[in-house]
């Protein structure tokens, strides 16, 4: 086991370098320069420019320029924000982790009991209206631009029923000697709507999931078996069929997080979550380069790595995987 | 082998949902199509500081802030958003499957670097690798757009086609036909393509959807269609800023992505359905 671990995760380390040289060619091949966007407003002198393409080391050739990037990468350094300089980004990142971090494992947690019941519920009644009605309800949730359905519901809950605050994570009137409670309620409350709009878009993918899997394992021998011992459903349903249609699940996770994170980046936007998502999108608009090749990285990094735990929960879980 | 696609297509076509997404789909390429001819210019301002005006029987849908016609910039934003989605789709699956059957059939080192290749891109987020390529371009030109949002699309298509042709190689039909004397490439387009054709069909429908949510996306974040071009994604990023006043600007550009999206999805399950009926 320590072995194929291992060997995972060289695997995984020579992929993250192929995905490093791919992001830095991906910035480099578009036509268009990223301090461009400082001439918009007002007319740079030529001398200007060349002294900030210096300090960003555009001036270098693409080779340097790579090695450059690289090295301090590996050290944990992506070098200043070109549109908060001179904040280095690695600093502008580590502060809006917590924040994503909050936002992903609420809504991870939602949506696992939400999609896992719904799927189950669904697979019982398979066929039935109720099942092929939560089929389109899940879909039209996934058919959704996350931007539109948040600023939907910003415009239902915080504007028309004035219930939920629409933009932040804090309440900026919240006195600071506010209780500790309080303030998690704040946070809590601000929550709530990109919480939501994320649950929503995400939810199809994992009741479609536990649907099938729960389908294949009902079908099974065992499950007909425990009905004749004359267990109750509710005993044959959980204890039984859906403790083996719980793998396929696993799968889901590495499936997730690339759903997640892409909708993070127009959630947190539109709600001005202060997290990585809302970096990500300000980066965009600002072209700020160094910041939105650190966040794809860490996304990447965050992307293999939940492929290595996916594989190895699957090993310690289901002996057969591992002869393969 | 084609005959059975016309008949799974036919077996979509009885399903409900399936049919319904087909009538839809088929509505709003009709719309598209034919709708811009009948409406006003969906660019031109009237008359500044007239501001939006609500649903009427001369704007059916409205107008924005500007006082342009929501209906015409929908209609628009239809031809744009879904002649994107379908040459990217019909760009990313060419490539997908012409990748995955070089890598599947030929097997050994090309099949080993290609494969690590579209590991390392599957790895990040498709959104993620499309803003690092637009964000430093001004002005995208749609054409550009298309292009690069096409060429970002193949890498699952190429695992799917990729699997397929290594499950197939060893089946009695391939392995006769080579025995037969069939060619390499003989083998590959008369025999592995039309057998691999149900799995990219399917794809094909999902990614559509996925495209059109991704154009809109962009747009919304100002890296896509550039105004004042109507694409969808530009119609709610323009209707923040008025959606308290003027709530249909901001509701039917992404209620018509959500249809557009749903129909696609059904079309796509139904297909699936008809290829393998013990997943539905």
């Amino acid at each position: 086991m320590t072995r194929w671990l291992l060997r995972r995760l060289l695997d995984t380390l020579a992929t993250f370098l192929l995905v490093a040289v791919l992001v830095f060619v991906l910035m480099r091949i578009a036509p268009g320069d990223p301090l461009d966007r400082l001439s918009d407003d007002r007319p740079m002198a030529p001398a200007e420019q060349a002294r900030l393409r210096a300090l960003f080391g555009l001036d270098q050739p693409l080779g340097t320029q790579f090695l450059q990037f690289a090295g301090a990468a590996v050290r944990g350094d992506f070098g200043a924000s070109i549109e908060y300089y001179p904040t280095r980004v690695t600093e502008l990142v580590a502060s809006r982790l917590g924040p994503s971090l909050l936002l992903g494992a609420t809504v991870l947690l939602i949506n696992l009991f939400a999609g896992v019941w719904l799927g189950v519920l669904q697979a019982r009644r398979r066929g039935s209206r109720l099942d092929r009605w939560l089929t389109r309800l899940s879909l039209a949730g996934y058919a959704a631009p996350s931007f539109w359905l948040g600023w939907m519901l910003v415009s239902i809950f915080a504007i028309e029923w004035r219930l939920l605050p629409a933009a932040q994570m804090t309440d900026p009137m919240l006195p600071p000697n506010a209780g500790c409670l309080a303030q998690a309620a704040d946070v809590g409350a601000h929550l709530i709507l990109p919480a939501l709009t994320l649950t929503i878009i995400s939810l199809a993918a994992t009741m479609r999931y536990q649907r099938s899997a729960m389908l294949e394992v009902l079908r099974l021998d065992f499950v007909l078996a425990a009905r004749a011992r004359g267990l109750s459903e509710r005993r044959v349903i959980w204890r039984h069929a859906w403790r083996n249609a719980l793998f396929p699940i696993l799968t889901l996770l590495g499936l997730w997080l690339p759903v997640l994170v892409t909708g993070a980046v127009f959630v947190e936007q539109v709600f001005n979550w202060p997290g990585l998502g809302s970096l990500t999108a300000g980066a965009v608009m600002t072209r700020d380069y160094p910041v939105l090749m650190a966040t794809a990285l860490l996304v990447a990094a965050a992307v293999l790595l939940s492929g290595v735990l996916t594989d190895l929960a699957h090993r310690l879980l289901d002996p057969r995987s591992r002869d393969q | 082998m084609i005959g059975s696609l016309r008949g799974t297509v036919a077996t979509a076509w009885h399903n409900p949902s399936g049919r319904a997404g087909i009538v839809v789909l088929g509505a709003l390429l009709t719309f598209a199509l034919v709708g811009p001819a009948f409406l006003p210019d969906p660019t031109r301002i009237p008359s500044l500081g007239q501001g939006a005006a609500a649903p009427s029987l001369t704007h059916w849908l409205g107008t924005d802030h500007f006082g342009r016609d929501l209906m015409a910039r929908l209609a628009t934003g239809a031809r744009i958003s879904l002649a994107i989605a379908m040459i990217a789709v019909a760009l990313s699956l060419s490539i997908g499957t012409a990748v995955g059957l070089v890598a599947g059939s030929l097997g050994g080192g090309v099949d080993r670097v290609l494969m690590r290749l579209v590991d390392a891109a599957l790895a990040v987020p498709r959104l993620f690798i499309l803003l690092l390529l637009l964000a430093v371009w001004e002005r995208i030109p749609i054409a550009a757009l298309v292009a690069v949002i096409g060429a970002t699309g193949w890498f699952g298509t190429s695992r799917l086609v990729r699997g397929e042709v290594l499950r197939l190689k060893n089946d009695g039909y391939i392995q006769a036909a080579r025995a037969l004397g069939a060619g390499r490439a003989r083998t590959i387009f008369r025999h592995l393509l039309p057998n691999v054709a149900g799995v990219i069909l399917v794809s094909a429908t999902l990614s559509m959807g996925d495209v059109i949510l991704l154009e809109a996306g962009l747009s919304y974040l100002g890296v896509g269609v550039q105004p004042p071009t109507p694409s969808w994604g530009v119609m709610v990023f323009d209707a923040r800023n008025s959606f308290a006043t003027a709530p249909w600007t901001l509701f039917f550009p992404g209620a018509l992505v959500v249809i557009t999206v749903l129909a696609t999805s059904l079309v796509s399950d139904a297909l699936r359905a008809a290829f393998d009926p013990r997943s539905a």
